[in-house]
Order: C-alpha cells, then sequence, then structure tokens
C-alpha cells in the first residue's frame, strides 16, 4: 500500500525534524546564534536525503562482504571520508562493544550468584524434608 | 555540557526504520549496533551542519542563522558537494564532456583512458 509507505515516510520525516530542532536549539544556545525555521527545515530534510545515500552504501557494503545483515564495521565504512567523523565513530563502537561486555560479565555473574543461591535454597528444602 | 548533549539525539527505532526504507533488497537488515553507530553519526552530520551555518553567519555579521548561511556550507557538508568525479562526468548522457567533445561517434565507439585522458 503505497499509502501507508507515504504515511510512515511522513512521520520519519517528522521525528528527524523534531530531533533536528532540539539538536539546534541546544546549539543555539551553546554558540548563543539561532536557527531560522527554514534553516531548520532544510538541515532536517538534507539529513534525511542523505540517510537514503548512507542505507544504500551501507548495503553495498553489506553484500560485498557476503552478508545480508548490515554490521558496525558496515558504518565505519561509510564514515571512513572525513578522518574525525571515523574515529569518532571508532570509539563509539569500542564503547558499545565495551558495554557489551559488561553486560555479559555482570549477567554471567548474576547467574553464578544465582546458582549458588538455589542450591542453597534446595539444601535448605531437602533439610525441611520437602 | 557533554551530559546535556548525550541526552538528544535519534531514537535507535527511528533511525532503523529510516535506513530500512531505503534497501533495495527485503533481506537486507541493520544489526542493532549499526543502528545506534548510525544514530550517532547522524547527529554529528546535523551538528556539523548547525556549527558551520553558525559560523558562515558570524562571518556575515548576521545574528541569525538564515537558509543561505546554510546553502553557503552544504556543498562542503555533502560528499561530492559540486566536485565532480571523472566517473561522474563519462556516465553522464547527452551534453556531458564526452558527449561535447566526441560528438558524432557512434555509441559503440570504445574510448581508452590514458592518463586520465579519453581518446579514441
Amino acid at each position: 500500500m503505497s499509502v501507508d509507505k507515504d504515511e510512515t515516510q511522513l512521520r520519519l520525516k517528522a521525528a528527524v525534524h523534531y530531533t533536528v530542532g532540539r539538536l539546534c536549539q541546544r546549539m543555539g544556545e551553546v554558540h548563543r546564534r539561532e536557527f531560522s525555521r527554514q534553516v531548520l527545515a532544510a538541515i532536517a530534510e538534507t539529513a534525511f536525503r542523505q540517510c537514503d545515500i548512507f542505507a544504500k552504501d551501507l548495503e553495498a557494503f553489506a553484500r560485498h562482504a557476503k552478508r545480508s545483515t548490515v554490521s558496525s564495521e558496515d558504518v565505519k565504512l561509510v564514515a571512513r571520508r572525513s578522518t574525525a567523523l571515523s574515529i569518532y565513530i571508532q570509539n563509539k563502537s569500542e564503547e558499545l562493544n565495551q558495554e557489551q561486555r559488561d553486560l555479559k560479565k555482570k549477567n554471567a555473574g548474576k547467574r553464578k550468584s544465582r546458582d549458588t543461591e538455589e542450591r542453597a535454597e534446595n539444601k535448605d528444602k531437602t533439610k525441611a524434608g520437602l | 555540557m557533554a551530559d546535556k548533549d548525550a541526552e538528544i539525539g535519534f531514537k535507535k527505532e527511528t533511525v532503523s526504520k529510516l535506513l530500512s526504507s531505503s534497501f533495495k533488497e527485503d533481506k537486507t537488515r541493520l544489526s542493532g549496533d549499526a543502528a545506534l553507530l548510525m544514530a550517532e553519526l547522524l547527529k554529528v552530520f546535523v551538528q556539523e551542519a548547525a556549527v558551520r551555518s553558525q559560523k558562515q553567519a558570524e562571518s556575515e555579521d548576521c545574528d541569525q542563522v538564515d537558509i543561505e548561511h546554510f546553502e553557503k556550507i552544504l556543498p562542503q557538508l555533502v560528499e561530492g558537494g559540486k566536485r565532480e568525479s571523472f566517473i561522474d562526468i563519462l556516465s553522464r548522457g547527452k551534453g556531458g564532456w564526452v558527449e561535447q567533445h566526441h560528438s558524432g561517434h557512434k555509441k559503440s565507439q570504445r574510448f581508452r583512458v590514458v592518463n586520465w585522458r579519453v581518446q579514441e
């Protein structure tokens, strides 16, 4: 249904516009130079269009690596043109990996303590003759 | 200030839907990590656009950032901007450089590329 598709696109555009507005409002406060509504709309439109280009590049990179799922490696490639951006994305990627590693450790720790707790409980149960 | 920056950003779900809608193939998916990173990338993209526009407005002694300021910095922001690559020029249709300089030749004519110049 192309009508649904259009609606989705409009909603996505609106979501982008909203975040652009908030980001620019913050930047306006920080640098004390605010943006006209036209500029906000233009930045949002540009970001929206740029996503189309990013998406197609990402898909191509994934396909080249014989994957059907776009990974963070593909994102790093998209960011390669600008050194500063590339480094920023690289760091974010490492942050994400670190967070996941920490989360795994936490869960593993929880499981261990849960196991010992359960064993202690079972011990008590058998003692109580259950 | 850095903490406040961290609060505002694109939602993972929004970015995911946005990018997915542009994929050519149905089977192409976006990993969770990739979606998060792209959200960051977009945020930086917007911030770059904003800051550069502000600097342009500043250089013109304007209090407010207007559309002309943004238009001026746009080529730097978007890849390739106004510069055309050699491939772009070659693959352009009628009216392109190749057409102009080699009009009258059949389409099947093969061109050799030597030292970045097109020769018959």
